[in-house]
C-alpha cells in the first residue's frame, strides 16, 4: 500500500524527558489516521517534528516517500495546538497570508470560509473571534488549496456539540475527496467515530497501530436481556463457548471463547424456551482497549 | 520631530555656553555650529544615532509578535523555509534602515547652513555610516529577539549591554579586540562629534574596515538566528 508518511525510529529528548521514543508509524494514503494517547503522551511533539518546527533528536521521517522539504509542507494543511493567526488582521487578510505561503489562489478563500461558516465574519479581526470561531478559521486555513494531507491536532477542542458535529462532517467529506487525514486526539470516541486507522501512544512509545476495525473487534462480547434474567443466566452458563458472564444493570454481557454469530445464540436460547428482549453484539470499544493498554 | 527639536536644543546650548571658557575653546565654539556644512553630516548622523532605539522597538514588536501569535511556527508549518522567514524580517530591517537614512538626509539638506560655501555632500559618508550602524544594530536586536523571545527582556538586555556591559568590558581591555565589539564598532563609524569641543579627535578612522566588520557581525547574527530556528526556537 502506498504510504503518505513514514517515520523511522523517531525520538525526541527534552532534557531528561523522552517525549517521543523510537516511533515507527506509517500512514496509508487515503486513510483517516488517528494518533491517540493521553495528555502529554507526545502527540503534539510528534506532529511538530513532522512539520519541521521541532527538531528530532534521532530518527528520520519521509513525506510522500521523500526526504521532507518546505515544498512538501505546502501540500499539507496543518493545525498544531492552537489556532495561530495575526490578531490585528481580519480573517480574510490572515487567509491571504496563508494562501500566499501555500501558493494557493485567493479565489479559494471564499470557498473555505463558506465551508467553516465564517464567510459573514471575514472582515472581523481575528482577536475578536470566539475560541470556536478561531478553531474553525484554522481549519479553513488548513483546507486552503485543497491539500493532499490534513493534519489536525485536537480539532474539536473548544467546540460546542454543533461545532464538533460540523468538524466531523468536514473530515468525512475531506476523506471522501481522497484527502489523507492525520488526527491527534485524546478523545477515544472521536477517533472511534472518525478514523480508519489508529496508533496508540503512551509516553512517546507506540503501543499499537493498525486498522480501527482490527483493533476494535478483539474479544467476542454479546449483550443479552430477557424478561426472566435468572433463567437466562442458567441457559448461558450451560452454553459450551461461554467463558464469562457479567451483569451490567439490566443486561448480561457475555464473553465467548470463539466468535458466535448473534442468530446462532438467539436460536440456542429460543430452543431453551427463552425469548430475548435485547440482543446486541458488542465491539470491545477503544476505551476499554485503550485503558487496558495504557495501564 | 523629536529629533529636529533636540538638535535645535543642542545648538542652543552650545551657542549659549558661558563666557568663562578658555579663549581657544571659545574660538572653536564660535566656529562650531551644528547646522553648518560639512559638519552637519557628522553631527546629525550622530544625534540620529540616539533614535536607533525607536527603530529597535519596531523590530522587537514585529519579531516578538511572530512568537506571541505563534505565526512564525504556523508560517513554517504552512510551507515557508526557516531561511525565508529570516529574509522576510531582513527585508524589513533594510527598508527601515533605508527610510531612516533617507529622513536623515532630507533633514540635513533642509536644515543645513552653507554660509561657508563648502561642497554640499562633503561628509556624506556619515550618512552611509548611519545606514550601516542601523543594519548592525537592528540585526543585533533581531538576534536578541529570537534568542530571548520576550520584548521587555530584550529591551532591558539591549540597553544593559550597550550602555553598561560593553563599555565596562571595552574599558578594561586593549583596543584590540576592544574596538571590535559591536557598539564600539558603531561609535567608531560615527564618533561623538562634540568631543572636538574638548579637544578629542573625532574623525572616522578605518571606515572601510569597520564597514566590513559590521557586515561580518550581520552575517554572524543572521547565522545565529538560523541556528536558533533549527534548534527549535520557533516555539516560545
Amino acid at each position: 500500500m502506498e504510504s503518505v508518511l513514514r517515520t523511522f525510529k523517531l525520538s525526541k529528548q527534552f532534557g531528561a524527558l523522552k517525549a517521543v521514543n523510537d516511533l515507527n508509524i506509517e500512514v496509508p494514503k487515503g486513510s483517516v489516521y488517528g494518533i491517540l494517547g493521553p495528555n502529554g503522551s507526545g502527540k503534539t511533539t510528534t506532529l511538530g517534528i513532522l512539520l519541521d518546527v521541532i527538531p528530532a533528536t534521532t530518527g528520520i521521517f519521509k513525506w510522500f516517500n521523500q526526504d521532507p522539504t518546505p515544498q512538501h509542507r505546502q501540500r499539507i494543511g496543518s493545525i498544531l495546538e492552537t489556532p495561530n493567526f495575526y490578531g490585528y488582521l481580519s480573517a480574510e487578510r490572515n487567509l491571504k497570508i496563508s494562501a500566499d505561503i501555500k501558493g494557493a489562489p485567493y479565489s479559494d478563500i471564499e470557498r473555505v470560509l463558506h465551508l467553516v461558516n465564517l464567510y459573514d465574519r471575514k472582515d472581523s479581526k481575528f482577536k475578536y473571534f470566539s475560541l470556536g470561531m478561531k478553531q474553525r478559521l484554522s481549519i479553513a486555513a488548513a483546507l486552503l488549496g485543497k491539500p493532499e494531507v490534513l493534519i489536525l491536532d485536537e480539532p474539536t477542542n473548544g467546540l460546542d456539540p454543533q461545532g464538533i458535529f460540523e468538524i466531523r462532517e468536514l473530515i468525512h467529506r475531506a476523506a471522501a475527496d481522497g484527502m489523507t487525514i492525520i488526527m491527534a486526539s485524546h478523545m477515544l470516541d472521536e477517533v472511534e467515530k472518525i478514523c480508519t486507522d489508529v496508533a496508540i501512544i503512551k509516553n512517546g512509545t507506540l503501543l499499537i497501530q493498525g486498522r480501527v476495525s482490527d483493533i476494535l473487534t478483539e474479544g467476542n462480547l454479546i449483550e443479552v436481556q430477557a424478561t426472566d434474567m435468572t433463567e437466562l443466566y442458567v441457559a448461558l452458563r450451560d452454553h459450551s463457548a461461554v467463558t464469562d458472564i457479567t451483569r451490567e444493570l439490566d443486561k448480561y454481557v457475555v464473553r465467548f471463547n470463539t466468535e458466535i454469530p448473534n442468530d446462532q445464540l438467539n436460536r440456542y436460547l429460543f430452543e431453551k424456551g427463552i425469548a430475548l428482549t435485547h440482543l446486541a453484539g458488542r465491539r470491545k470499544n477503544l476505551e476499554t482497549q485503550f485503558l487496558e493498554m495504557t495501564n | 520631530m523629536l529629533f529636529v527639536l533636540s538638535s535645535f536644543t543642542m545648538d542652543y546650548i552650545i551657542s549659549q555656553s558661558p563666557d568663562n571658557e578658555q579663549s581657544a575653546g571659545q574660538a572653536l565654539l564660535q566656529q562650531f555650529s551644528i547646522f553648518s556644512f560639512p559638519n552637519i553630516w557628522h553631527n546629525l548622523a550622530y544625534l540620529a544615532g540616539w533614535f536607533k532605539l525607536l527603530l529597535a522597538v519596531i523590530i522587537i514588536t514585529l519579531v516578538i509578535n511572530e512568537f506571541n501569535y505563534r505565526t512564525l511556527q504556523q508560517n513554517i508549518i504552512d510551507g515557508m523555509s526557516q531561511w525565508e522567514t529570516i529574509w522576510a524580517k531582513e527585508i524589513i530591517i533594510v527598508l527601515l534602515s533605508l527610510a531612516a537614512t533617507f529622513v536623515l538626509t532630507i533633514t540635513i539638506l533642509l536644515l543645513g547652513d552653507n554660509a561657508a560655501g563648502v561642497p554640499m555632500f562633503e561628509g556624506f559618508e556619515f550618512v552611509l555610516a548611519y545606514f550601516i550602524t542601523l543594519l548592525l544594530y537592528l540585526n543585533f536586536v533581531y538576534f536578541l529577539c529570537v534568542w530571548i523571545k520576550r520584548s521587555g527582556l530584550v529591551i532591558a538586555i539591549l540597553l544593559g549591554y550597550s550602555i553598561i556591559v560593553e563599555p565596562i568590558i571595552t574599558y578594561y581591555i586593549a583596543d584590540i579586540p576592544g574596538n571590535f565589539f559591536p557598539m564600539r564598532v558603531m561609535s567608531k563609524m560615527i564618533p561623538n562629534p562634540f568631543g572636538e569641543l574638548v579637544g578629542i579627535n573625532t574623525g572616522q578612522e578605518n571606515f572601510p574596515m569597520y564597514i566590513i566588520v559590521s557586515f561580518v557581525y550581520c552575517a554572524l547574527f543572521i547565522s545565529g538566528i538560523h541556528w536558533f530556528l533549527k534548534k527549535g526556537y520557533v516555539r516560545k
